[in-house]
């Protein structure tokens, strides 16, 4: 309820709280915009921008605006700067051509609204593919720290070795939920990872509710993507087997009804058979529409 | 691009990308742009002081290999057409191709492949006999043993994966936009499957097993923009099946595994024994979705976005399926242009089949015995799903902005229940942050964030045993206790879900020009569960990280950073003791 009445209180104030007005202008054309930035108007012959509105004379102020003032007067306020208007004035001119279902959730996402406009990732004069300031996934990490690092934990994805790319999993422009991923947890892993997406007749629970239970898909230390490594995550949920608790025999054994299985067991033996890797028996950890073996654990225990 | 299959999809997209790429194709009459380049080289990979792990991707074919890499970027006018292909080892193989014209026609195809590392698993853990007595010289009757039918073997599989993607305009009318894609995705290799013989004494086999997983989605959709309204409709259909054949092992004869007597006592507690049974078996599975979106501008303050999905998994072998419902709305408001306030609400239903399992009778024909086993499992996945947030955000100036924000989740499965929570959990999220830059050389920014989570997803009763005797009862006809009953003594539920998530996050940059800057990151977070009846938990991170990059000219940049990252969890076990 305080949660509530702070954002009503927040969303009345914010009606009555009065703007700024982007100052009176006309357009001036190309031509005495390259009269001042003949750099800037040089190098942007071979962008994307420039080639797309051939015949226009009009193309700089398409983005930042009537320059008739800033032409005047010379004063940088006097017309818009991308990297430095954007998030105060509320304008962005580039979702006037850039809209359709890759953007249909940019206005609002986190992305845009954190940060400092299109500008913060797009160099928008440059000929770099896609106008990136940086190519992904060095340009996504340069916010993204802590995904760096995990990326060069020993278990990742193949991001850094250029296999997959973070845009597979985070379409950046049009993420419809958290962390601008293109599906739910669950949806979005199964795009790829197919033969996890039942449903088995078998079931871990897990499996259904979110796959960040067990694996954080940007790295770990653990095999697999694991939170931790076997035995630790499963008793993180589980208790453990019975029988792991037995003292093991020193000394070579057979065994009895099947002389050729033979071997030589220790006295943690017991301990290191049960308790090191949960997933050599219940090898269909995700799911299996074949019963286990044992009637009285009726059949679900993911072992085939 | 050894399988016919492969081949076949292949020659598909490109067939059918050749007549976009050939309305693309550069006129002689106008002035092209082009700029092309081909680079060889070479690699060498060595497996010394390196262990592979399982489920790794390959690091690289051992020893020197050659590597190839083609670009080409041409454009004329308003078409452009780019190419790049990469061969770094005869596993791991990219090339995309990509043209637009105009706004009016897009194409893209795109093929890579890696190798997916999945090594051996020697099972030598699965080496035990039990003693009776603690000096430990006394054989027991409880033992493992494992049988390995390719120590030497080194498994993996290859993922090849192609891609297409063709957008075109309709001629006359700038508004209608159609959309088809299609992705593949084959692996292919060999993997391990381990399977264990129960029971007369537990023996685990490995063997080998060919991988051949085929995934093929195909979509198509149209876009409406009329003006102020946008409306999109997207259709995709996804098929997975494995090729592979079925493995078979042979489930040992239940027995006594020192003496080999009460056969027939531990034959019938099982559900297959003395016989050879299909195991590792993958089904197939499709499914089909259907997304709507609608998007409008509600005056000129304000925006509004509305989607709604439909989907249906299949499992094709089985016959069950999943269904689900959901919409999402996105409303945005900007009363002024230093204020934005975003709010989201979306509500979704999932149901998943529930499934009768019809088990044999427990002992049957044995004294106390012919207990019925067989049950109906309803799926966790069976649920509703509720979400609504609400941000506020405030810049009164470029210098500063502030953000708040709060949200809330609510999930309600049907047929999992929590005890007193009847398998409901509910999230209340809240953060806020600011963010200060003076000018364009310095900004720095900070975050907090605060999940609470109330009955967060937990296994059900799976911890810890009353004393059994007192209240349990024997089976019907029967004086003896069995192994499963104990089960019904257990009480704790344990987690790894924390109820309470604190975390901040504190970035500063610093550029003094245009070739030099500096940032210093620092992301802490802490999780705590200290409301299960049994064993709290509590997760902790920290990670600082500082960074300078350098870039002395347009095609030099000099980048170096230090990343620390501190990870704990602290989550108790129980042990068993005394035979479990």
């Amino acid at each position: 309820m305080v949660l509530v009445s702070m954002f009503c209180l927040l969303f009345v104030w914010a009606v009555y709280v009065s703007g700024e007005s982007p100052p009176d202008a006309v357009e001036v054309g190309d031509e005495l915009c390259s009269a001042c930035h003949d750099e800037q108007s040089e190098q942007f012959q071979k962008n994307i921008h420039a080639r797309l509105s051939v015949g226009d004379e009009n193309t700089c102020e398409a983005c930042h605006g009537p320059g008739s003032a800033h032409a005047e007067e010379g004063d940088p306020t006097l017309i818009y700067n991308p990297p430095k208007d954007y998030t105060a004035t509320g304008m962005n001119l580039c979702t006037n051509c850039h809209k359709g279902i890759a953007f249909t959730s940019w206005h609002g996402s986190t992305h845009y609204e954190t940060a400092e406009g299109c500008s913060d990732c797009h160099r928008i004069h440059s000929e770099a593919k896609h106008l990136l300031v940086d190519q992904e996934p060095q340009l996504c990490f340069g916010c993204h720290t802590d995904k760096r690092a995990q990326a060069r934990m020993p278990s990742h994805h193949p991001v850094m070795e250029g296999l997959i790319s973070c845009l597979d999993c985070h379409p950046v422009h049009s993420g419809d939920v958290k962390y601008a991923v293109g599906d739910e947890s669950r949806e979005l892993c199964l795009s790829c990872h197919t033969s996890m997406q039942g449903p088995f007749i078998f079931e871990h629970e897990p499996v259904n509710e979110d796959c960040g239970i067990c694996h954080d898909p940007h790295g770990t230390v653990a095999d697999k993507m694991l939170l931790q490594n076997e035995p630790f995550l499963c008793l993180s949920c589980h208790p453990m087997h019975f029988h792991v608790a037995l003292v093991g025999y020193e000394g070579e054994f057979e065994a009895d009804q099947h002389r050729e299985r033979k071997g030589i067991s220790t006295r943690d033996g017991m301990k290191s058979a049960m308790l090191t890797k949960c997933t050599q028996c219940h090898s269909e950890i995700h799911g299996s529409d074949l019963p286990s073996q044992s009637i009285s654990g009726e059949g679900r225990a993911l072992t085939r | 691009m050894k399988t016919p299959l492969l081949r076949s999809l292949f020659v598909l997209s490109v067939a059918l990308g050749l007549p976009i790429f050939s309305l693309l194709a550069f006129s002689q009459e106008e002035p092209t742009s082009s700029v092309w380049s081909l680079w060889l080289g070479g690699h060498y990979t060595g497996y010394e002081d390196f262990s592979k792990k399982v489920g790794e991707f390959d690091r690289g074919k051992e020893g020197a290999v050659p590597e190839i890499s083609l670009s080409f970027s041409g454009y004329q006018k308003d078409k452009s057409l780019d190419f790049f292909g990469h061969y770094y080892d005869p596993k791991r193989i990219s090339f995309s191709l990509t043209g637009k014209s105009k706004d009016i026609l897009s194409g893209l195809v795109s093929y890579r492949s890696f190798y997916r590392q999945r090594a051996t698993d020697l099972l030598e853990n699965l080496m035990a006999r039990e003693a009776t007595n603690q000096a430990a010289d006394t054989p027991g009757g409880k033992m493992f043993t494992y049988e390995h039918e390719n120590p030497d073997a080194d498994f993996g599989y290859t993922r090849h994966e192609i891609k297409s993607d063709f957008q075109v305009k309709v001629p006359g009318s700038a508004k209608l936009k159609i959309i088809a894609a299609h992705r593949s995705i084959l692996e292919k290799g060999d993997d391990q499957k381990v399977v264990s013989m129960h029971c007369s004494s537990c023996h685990m086999v490995s063997k080998s097993a060919k991988v051949d997983r085929r995934t093929h989605t195909a979509s198509a959709g149209i876009e409406i923009d009329p003006g102020p309204l946008f409306l999109s409709y997207m259709g995709s259909f996804r098929s997975f099946k494995s090729e592979s054949p079925s493995l078979e092992a042979f489930y040992d004869t239940a027995q006594h595994p020192v003496n080999g007597t009460m056969i027939e006592e531990f034959g019938s507690r099982m559900v297959f024994d003395g016989e050879v049974v299909e195991f590792g078996t993958i089904p197939e599975t499709q499914k089909m979705s259907h997304t709507a979106k609608v998007k409008a501008d509600v005056g000129k303050k304000s925006e509004i976005l509305g989607s709604f999905t439909y989907s249906q998994a299949k499992n094709v072998s089985a016959g069950i399926e999943t269904k689900s419902n959901g919409g999402s709305l996105k409303y945005m408001f900007r009363p002024n242009l230093k204020t934005r306030i975003i709010a989201l609400a979306s509500l979704s239903r999932i149901e998943s089949d529930a499934v009768f399992i019809d088990l044999p009778s427990w002992r049957e024909g044995r004294e106390g015995g012919s207990q019925d086993f067989d049950w109906t499992r309803y799926s966790n996945l069976t649920r509703t799903v509720a979400k609504g947030s609400a941000e506020f955000i405030y810049q009164p100036s470029r210098k500063y902005r502030v953000f708040l924000s709060a949200g809330y989740e609510g999930t309600k499965r049907d047929d999992y229940p929590y005890f007193e929570a009847e398998g409901k959990t509910t999230k209340l999220k809240l953060s806020m942050g600011g963010k200060y830059r003076p000018h364009l050389r310095f900004s720095g920014r900070f975050k907090y964030f605060f999940e609470n989570t109330d009955d967060p997803f937990s296994p059900y009763e799976q911890l810890f045993e009353r004393a059994g005797n007192t209240i349990l009862d024997t089976l019907p006809g029967n004086t003896k206790y069995y192994y499963f009953q104990r089960d019904q003594l257990r009480y704790g539920s344990i987690t790894n879900q924390p109820t309470n998530l604190h975390g901040v996050e504190l970035n500063l940059n610093f550029r003094p020009n245009h070739k030099v800057s500096f940032s210093a990151d620092l992301k802490a977070s802490l999780g705590t569960n200290s409301d299960t009846d049994s064993l709290d938990f509590e997760r902790t991170r920290l990670q600082p990280q500082v960074s300078a990059n350098f870039a002395p000219t347009a095609k030099w940049n000099l980048f170096s950073s230090l990343t620390y990252i501190y990870e704990k969890s602290n989550g108790l076990v129980a042990v068993a003791m005394m035979d479990g």
